[in-house]
């Protein structure tokens, strides 16, 4: 904005797409499907808002964004507030204390709605002031006197019988993230809609720059957001914990880690709040969704899809190969990070079984193992302690449609997924997929609609962290080279019929292109806000 | 997944409170003992004078003291503020060492300033003989010395050695002033007024070594200090310039007064009487610093132990509600007791005065002075407070006030007869004892909201 002219000549983007640490900075699931959308449709124009925590670790592009990416804009939420926010400003007493009675009102009201409401008063409270040059600081929030009296209050209400000083910064380092947040939400470009790939902040700012602009408000969730970050708090070790002053049947989880849940809880249902439309990718989620404050008739689910075409050569190959029979090797993959939430240790224990009753077999782990280092290295040790160190290989990182062919199976062990890119291109190269039984995977072993389940199951599916229900569904989907390749057709042609990438981006594609469905839910809900 | 990762809040971990934690309050203290125990002394010696003769050269021994005990201390009054805020520092950030090498650069730096400014006073505004010239000079460099180093003393445990080095210095003043005056006159009293303060300052620091002296040479760190504590600083000074300023208008404007040699006038009239009013809050002081020390200075401290020690609000809270009480209960006892003290004064006044010879507008200008030394009491006792919760604005408006009523009152009142005298005092030292009050209450009713709202917002 230095430069005067500037504002005048950002063009208004047809979307505009509020990320919150992923694409283009961080790979991924999120990260390669947005990859995609700005790729395979490049009549619309994107301006991309990145959320990130510091600035640090957003120095390096992992995607570089085509050209119909007109702008990016960076905000770092757990970077340093400028200058001119640890200074309080003066406000004249009457709009300030006018100001915290608002405020006061947005955390004592219970009820969802009336709190919403409450909260939606709070921006305008703030916009009101900005206009009249008062807009208040973090430090006034820190140094006004109702400000304290405030925290007090909560306090009173939330925690009386805990440490006051960790309730204090708490309560600070809660709103630390948020405030930045707040005060970037006229930062966001100026688009004909704003569609987030999450909930979270970036929902959080999503909505409240489709409010501020009277423009339709999309939401995708891949994952819950809402659900990760509290099983992250719950684990947190970096929030004080009291110590249990009495046997608690009920096993609470502590204030201060029940304020950022609360934090998390909120901005999640003022993304839904403010969002026209929500967009799964399986309807299984939808009540999740709903429990963590959807509105059931603003849901949708559209999937993941892929090009399955690319996958042709993987596919001639490897059909050409089990019409010989099976070989000396069995190839059993996994394609994904080594890290907890995948369980690879779930894998290496059926690889026991199956190894002992198969000897065929052996396990081709591809995927980057640098994240948690940690974890690799236990993984590493525990192949090595059950003498499996020949048969499971952890090849790293591979460029997958070249080396897909060579996997005679794909097993996934994960305790969480949305749906995985990974089982779609398994079946576009004729794979069968052996799946945990979360996210998505069910539908994509059976089918969802009757008539998808007619095409036949394409793996087995398992319980979560059940080695030896895995080694039983390996064993069985391995049996012979027919069953392989039968259920290998079975995904290709589903995924073929219901998970085309050409398809689901024209889903998108009209979702930028006419916004009737925000006009539609807005009439259902007597407008949105 | 879409999402900030959380390893980075590890950045946002709750720290513990990071203000300062320390026992400011002596401040008060430190600014107090001197003058008390100067007016204790100009009471005694002046009551010894009265009772061995008005030889005429006794006054001008006795009318010098009171000068240099003046100048002594509201030339150092800044510098023992800043000294005694710099060594608490020091030892808060654990630099112990930093201690007595400020001590050692304050003495040094006091005898120089008081050398000077003593050499220029006496070699031309008091024309006597260049015995007495050069033995004031020492007394006024050696006084102030001691002012200076007793800032130290109040972290001294050991309180009988420091009695004791007391009670050596004045009785080898005393005696060493009547001996050296019968032989040599009122420079001989001079000289050997200076050796016992030589005994005393010397003994105070061998007792100061003893407990923290370290090897270094002397520093004058603390005069940055200065820049950074301007507040304090203009607070001591003030605050001395204050509870002298009465008795100087005296001197110089009063009918009454008369030039003892140069620059030194007296105004026996009023001087007597207030400076015995000065020897009626002695015990005033012994109670009201007892029940700071005991109940106020123990709450304080817990108030920041439960701050920093995860105490919950309701305890902070209780705990800040106990400091209100326990000053509340200070002054109301201060006030029972000392008023009692007061009371039998002023009623006993004409007996008193008469036994010691003193006539009745006198008596009448004590127990004006008795009722306003009381007064002063309850500032100090309040400007205490104000120091314990580091509002050094407050102190200084408060310190300032004192002052400057004190000025004006008394002006006014010398225009007026001798009825008036010793009023322009008491009323100065009422009204800022009831602002000081208010200030006091405001603080520590805003305890918590100042505590925690002085945090940075980035520790």
């Amino acid at each position: 904005m230095s430069d005067p002219g500037s504002k005048s000549e950002t063009a208004v983007a047809d979307v505009c797409l509020v990320l919150e640490g992923t694409y283009p900075y961080v790979q991924g699931g999120v990260s390669s499907w947005v990859h995609q959308i700005v790729s395979q449709l490049p009549e619309v124009t994107f301006a991309l808002f990145y959320l990130g925590s510091i600035k640090e670790h957003a120095s390096k592009r992992r995607y570089e964004p085509p050209k119909n990416v007109i702008s990016i804009t960076e905000i770092f939420l757990f970077e340093k507030l400028p200058d001119q926010e640890l200074a309080p400003r003066k406000i004249p007493a009457a709009a300030r204390r006018q100001f915290y009675s608002t405020l006061e009102k947005f955390y004592f009201t219970k009820d969802k709605e009336g709190h919403l409401d409450a909260f939606w008063s709070v921006i305008d409270a703030l916009d009101e002031l900005a206009d009249a040059g008062h807009a208040p600081t973090f430090a006034n929030l820190c140094q006004d006197e109702e400000a304290w009296d405030l925290l007090l209050k909560c306090c009173q209400h939330i925690a009386p019988n805990e440490s006051f000083i960790d309730f204090f910064w708490t309560v600070r380092y809660v709103h630390l993230p948020l405030w930045i947040a707040l005060r970037s939400r006229h930062d966001l470009p100026p688009a004909k809609m704003y569609h987030s790939v999450s909930t979270g902040y970036a929902g959080f700012l999503g909505a409240m720059a489709a409010r501020r602009r009277q423009v339709p408000y999309l939401i995708t969730e891949h994952g819950i957001y809402t659900k990760e970050r509290i099983a992250e708090i719950s684990q947190a070790d970096w929030i004080y914990d009291p110590p249990s002053r009495y046997f608690d049947i009920e096993e609470r989880m502590s204030p201060f880690k029940q304020l950022w849940i609360d934090l998390f809880t909120f901005i999640g249902e003022v993304s839904y709040d403010g969002a026209h439309h929500v967009v799964a990718l399986y309807e299984g989620i939808h009540k999740l969704q709903i429990e963590f404050g959807a509105f059931p008739e603003k849901l949708e689910a559209i999937p993941n899809g892929i090009d399955p075409s690319l996958f042709d050569p993987a596919f001639e190959k490897r059909a050409a190969r089990l019409a010989q029979g099976l070989g000396e090797e069995i190839v059993i993959g996994f394609i994904g990070r080594v890290v907890p939430i995948k369980d690879v240790k779930t894998l290496i224990r059926a690889a026991a079984i199956i190894v002992a009753r198969e000897p065929r077999a052996v396990f081709h782990i591809i995927g980057p193992t640098e994240e948690d280092p940690d974890y690799f290295a236990e993984c590493q040790l525990m192949a090595k302690l059950m003498g499996l160190e020949e048969k499971i290989i952890f090849m790293g990182s591979q460029n997958i449609r070249e080396i897909i062919h060579t996997l005679d199976v794909c097993l996934l062990t994960s305790i969480s997924e949305g749906l995985p890119l990974i089982i779609l291109e398994a079946y576009a190269a004729g794979i069968p997929c052996v799946a945990t039984d979360v996210g998505a995977c069910r539908e994509l072993i059976f089918g969802r609609t009757p008539e998808d389940k007619a095409l036949g199951k394409a793996g087995a599916l398992t319980n979560i962290s059940s080695p030896l229900d895995t080694a039983n569904a390996v064993l069985k989907t391995i049996e012979s080279a027919e069953t392989l390749l039968t259920m290998g057709k079975a995904g290709r042609v589903r995924t073929e019929k219901h998970y085309r990438q050409d398809e689901i981006m024209g889903k998108y594609r009209d979702f930028y292109a006419c916004h009737d469905w925000a006009n539609k839910a807005d009439e259902q809900t007597g407008g949105a806000s | 997944m879409a999402g900030i990762g959380f390893q980075l809040t590890k950045l946002m971990r709750p720290r513990t409170f990071t203000g300062l934690f320390k026992a400011y309050g002596y401040a008060a203290l430190i600014g107090s003992g001197p003058w008390v125990l100067s007016m204790i002394t100009i009471a005694i010696l002046g009551l010894l004078l009265h009772r061995f003769g008005g030889r005429g050269d006794l006054e001008l021994f006795f009318v010098t003291v009171t000068h240099i005990f003046a100048a002594s201390l509201v030339i150092t009054g800044p510098l023992q503020l800043i000294l005694s805020r710099y060594a608490a520092d020091s030892i808060f950030t654990k630099q112990d060492e930093k201690v007595f090498s400020s001590l050692m650069g304050g003495v040094i730096l006091t005898l120089a300033i008081n050398a000077v400014l003593g050499l220029l006073f006496f070699t031309f505004f008091v024309p006597t003989t260049p015995l007495f010239q050069i033995a004031s000079t020492g007394v006024l460099m050696v006084v102030s010395t001691i002012w200076t180093a007793s800032v130290y003393l109040t972290a001294m445990k050991d309180y009988f050695a420091v009695v004791r080095c007391f009670a050596v210095g004045y009785a080898t003043s005393l005696i060493a002033a009547w001996g050296l005056g019968l032989v040599l006159g009122v420079a001989g009293t001079m000289l050997g007024f200076l050796l016992g303060q030589i005994v005393l300052l010397l003994s105070m620091l061998a007792i100061l070594y003893r407990a923290f002296g370290t090897a270094g040479l002397p520093s004058f760190e603390f005069l940055g200090a200065f820049r950074k504590h301007l507040a304090l600083a203009a607070c001591g000074f003030t605050y001395n310039l204050g509870i002298w300023i009465d008795k100087a208008l005296h001197w110089w404007l009063s009918p009454h007064s008369h030039q003892v040699v140069g620059a030194l006038h007296a105004s026996p009239l009023y001087d007597q009487a207030i400076f015995l009013s000065f020897l009626s809050i002695v015990p005033g002081m012994a109670v009201f610093l007892m029940t700071l020390e005991t109940s106020f200075a123990w709450r304080y401290s817990e108030f920041f132990r439960l701050v920093m020690g995860k105490g919950t609000l309701n305890e902070i809270l209780a705990m800040k509600q106990g400091m209100v009480e326990a000053l509340r209960n200070g002054v109301s006892l201060l006030l029972k007791f000392q008023g009692a003290v007061t009371l039998a004064f002023v009623l006993s006044a004409e007996q008193l005065l008469g036994a010691l010879g003193l006539g009745s507008v006198q008596t009448l200008v004590f127990q004006f002075t008795l009722i306003g030394v009381f007064m002063l009491v309850l500032f100090l006792a309040l400007l205490t407070v104000l120091f314990y919760l580091n509002r050094l604005r407050d102190a200084l408006l408060c310190s300032a006030v004192f002052a400057l009523t004190n000025f004006a009152l008394t002006f006014a009142s010398l225009m007026y007869d001798e009825r008036w005298y010793g009023l322009g005092f008491t009323a100065a030292a009422c009204i800022s004892a009831l602002l000081t009050g208010n200030l006091a209450n405001r603080a520590l009713h805003r305890l918590e909201y100042e505590t925690f709202t002085a945090q940075p917002i980035y520790p």
